[in-house]
């Protein structure tokens, strides 16, 4: 028998999943336009080249504008992907592997750093601030929360309940409010890729495409 | 928000005319502002108003209140705002007045948001509410009910042609060389923007001096010569499907191989991307744009230029639908590399130029013209950091734009077709470099 607040937690995480699945789906049923002009560029090459080139630092010129704030939010998602790796990976460890202590609670403490940055500029800056609602600083907040409660665990070497009371609140957030991004954010970058890349915009090798396909 | 009716047809078309890439975008904006300077508005006013996340979270936010869950139970969370919160002027100003479709910020976006694409869907829904900027529409309904958005009548137009043919004889010193009309079996359909039968002839001139020299086969149609369709920027699909529908009726009846487009972006765009779309079929022709013949020609030893003709220094401007939406990129700078003895990039440059500011519609809503002119100001020291006399626009419109920047801010530039660069190049076939190497058609 799981304990009852890892078993919450796999509840919330199950809540979680079929909530995007029925988002999914739901994007999947509204009409779509089917391209029929011929593509200059390869789709697919534009897909790539989202998921490499353009995740450069200096891959958009936003990112090189705003590097601090590229690379902070870079950081912030890859810890959260990695406070995401240690959850699923509690269920199996009994206790935290010490090679995992020094290492895991640094990362974790660069996306906690990086994303109160990003809270603090969201707070202070005007023209971000008119960007933003409550749901923006609630879902940063719970990022934050759940990386916190990841490294208290970390340091205590096991995973407690409210490791995964937390978790059981990003969970059921996760769909509801801005940070179901982190799925149609997938979907977007690749429609972003394939529609530039099927127009011979964006390039791999940076040969712009001169002729039709 | 205005009357009831406005109410239930913004609701109707939120629940039965939302596609399929609009609700993934609008469900992956992080609102983290990183597109910000990536728009000339936001550049030149530095306000929070012009930052491109924030005009289209108006469709956004009535996205989330009827189709998100938060959205529906507590709308303010998200910042969720029902038809009723909606103020249409505000709505309007922002997709049409302060917003020019050049998709800047969509290949800047952190994420990957096609904004141009989002205001293009908002301004469907300012179609459905009659709330299109009057001149707009009115260039579209010239187009739709005149067969061309200047309403130029077919006696007019065949009068212009007749002399024009007369000056292009004179200039190649050739009485054969002609502007052929309505020539069924030709390999070219020719289209034009308006304005240059009714403001800049000698443009048209140009390049019939780059066909006769490189011996095409090719016409002008005296009816459907329209290649420009403004209800692609009013977001009335209706119109755009019955504007491109002729110029594709006309390409089939002639049995052309090739429809090329003149130099204008949005035109471009519209019947090369948008056009086999709206119209739900491939064409049975190629659509390019003319400096995709030019290059051609010139790659393939039909025409030869003498870059010793264009001595001022030239630099070149990219239309957003032209080269960032329309995929022509290089093709230009590989005919002014040839046709130019001084020719220097703006910086930055292809896909991540500026956008002059007249793109969008907005050269033909007066209601803005004052903010266009303003917005214009990245575009403008982008020029003038290049110290360049000339600016090769292949965009009538963007030269309009550019005409005017010239004069606001003193700029001492010209703004120019590449087909007109190109023509004032030309080594004719006789043997000698054309004789007309200063065309007053574009002076700034
Ligand atoms: S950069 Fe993209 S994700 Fe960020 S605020 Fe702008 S549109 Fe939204
Ligand atoms: S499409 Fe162009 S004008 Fe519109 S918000 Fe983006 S950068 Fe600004």
């Amino acid at each position: 028998m799981l304990p009852f607040s890892q078993a919450l937690s796999l509840g919330a995480l199950l809540f979680c999943f079929i909530a995007l699945l029925y988002m999914l789906l739901q994007v999947r049923h509204l009409p779509h336009q089917r391209n029929l002009a011929p593509p200059r560029g390869r789709g697919w090459e534009g897909v790539v080249y989202a998921y490499t080139k353009a995740l450069l630092p200096w891959g958009k010129e936003s990112s090189t504008r705003h590097l601090v704030s590229y690379l902070a939010g870079v950081v912030f998602h890859l810890s959260t992907f990695f406070a995401l790796f240690l959850f699923f990976f509690s269920f199996w460890l009994k206790s935290v592997p010490t090679s995992l202590k020094a290492g895991g609670s640094l990362a974790l403490w660069a996306g906690l750093l990086c994303g109160f940055g990003l809270l603090l500029k969201r707070i202070f800056t005007p023209y971000l601030r008119s960007l933003s609602y409550p749901d923006d600083y609630f879902s940063n907040a719970i990022v934050e929360a759940f990386l916190l409660v990841c490294w208290l665990s970390l340091r205590e070497g096991e995973f407690p309940p409210y490791f995964y009371f937390i978790a059981v609140i990003f969970f059921l957030y996760l769909p509801l409010g801005k940070l179901r991004h982190a799925l149609f954010c997938l979907y977007a970058r690749a429609v972003w890729g394939g529609f530039f890349g099927r127009r011979g915009v964006l390039s791999l090798w940076g040969v712009k495409r001169t002729e039709e396909r | 928000m205005e009357a009831p009716a406005n109410h239930r047809l913004i609701l109707e078309h939120l629940k039965r005319k939302i596609p399929r890439r609009l609700a993934i975008l609008v469900n992956s904006c992080v609102h983290c502002g990183l597109c910000s300077d990536s728009c000339h508005y936001y550049l030149a006013e530095n306000k929070s108003r012009f930052i491109p996340a924030f005009r289209t979270d108006r469709l956004s936010s009535l996205f989330r209140r009827y189709h998100t869950w938060l959205g529906r139970l507590i709308p303010f969370w998200t910042g969720a705002r029902g038809v009723e919160e909606l103020s249409l002027k505000e709505f309007t100003d922002a997709v049409f007045g302060e917003c020019t479709m050049c998709g800047r910020c969509s290949i800047n976006c952190s994420v990957g948001l096609d904004i141009g694409f989002l205001i293009r869907e908002a301004r469907k829904i300012l179609v459905e509410l009659n709330q299109v900027p009057r001149s707009l529409q009115s260039t579209v309904d010239k187009a739709v009910t005149t067969g061309n958005n200047m309403a130029i009548k077919e006696e007019e137009l065949t009068g212009t042609i007749q002399w024009l043919e007369e000056e292009l004889q004179q200039e190649v010193g050739d009485p054969r060389a002609k502007i052929p009309l309505n020539k069924a079996g030709a390999r070219v359909l020719y289209t034009l923007n308006p304005r240059e039968p009714k403001f800049f002839p000698l443009s048209i001139i140009a390049i019939a001096k780059i066909f006769y020299a490189a011996g095409e086969n090719w016409t002008l149609s005296s009816t459907n010569f329209d290649a420009t369709n403004y209800a692609y920027y009013s977001g009335d699909d209706q119109a755009a499907r019955i504007i491109a529908r002729r110029l594709v009726d006309e390409a089939e009846k002639l049995g052309v191989n090739i429809l090329a487009v003149t130099e204008c972006g949005h035109a471009y765009r519209s019947i090369r991307w948008e056009s086999p779309n709206w119209l739900g079929k491939r064409f049975g022709f190629k659509v390019k744009s003319i400096l995709e013949l030019i290059a051609d020609y010139l790659s393939e030893g039909r025409i030869r230029v003498d870059p010793s003709a264009n001595s001022a220094p030239v630099t070149l401007h990219d239309p957003c639908n032209l080269v960032r939406y329309g995929g022509v990129v290089e093709v230009q700078r590989h005919i002014l590399r040839q046709a130019v003895s001084n020719f220097v990039e703006m910086h930055p440059n292809r896909e991540n130029n500026y956008c002059c500011g007249g793109g969008g519609g907005l050269l033909s809503m007066s209601e803005y013209a004052e903010l266009r002119l303003k917005a214009g100001k990245a575009k403008v020291e982008q020029i003038r950091q290049t110290g360049a006399k000339v600016v090769a626009a292949p965009c009538h419109n963007c030269i309009d734009q550019l005409m005017e920047l010239n004069k606001k801010y003193k700029l001492g530039i010209e703004a120019r077709t590449i087909g007109e660069i190109v023509a004032d190049a030309l080594i004719l076939p006789s043997g000698r470099v054309n004789p007309s190497t200063d065309s007053p058609s574009k002076k700034g």
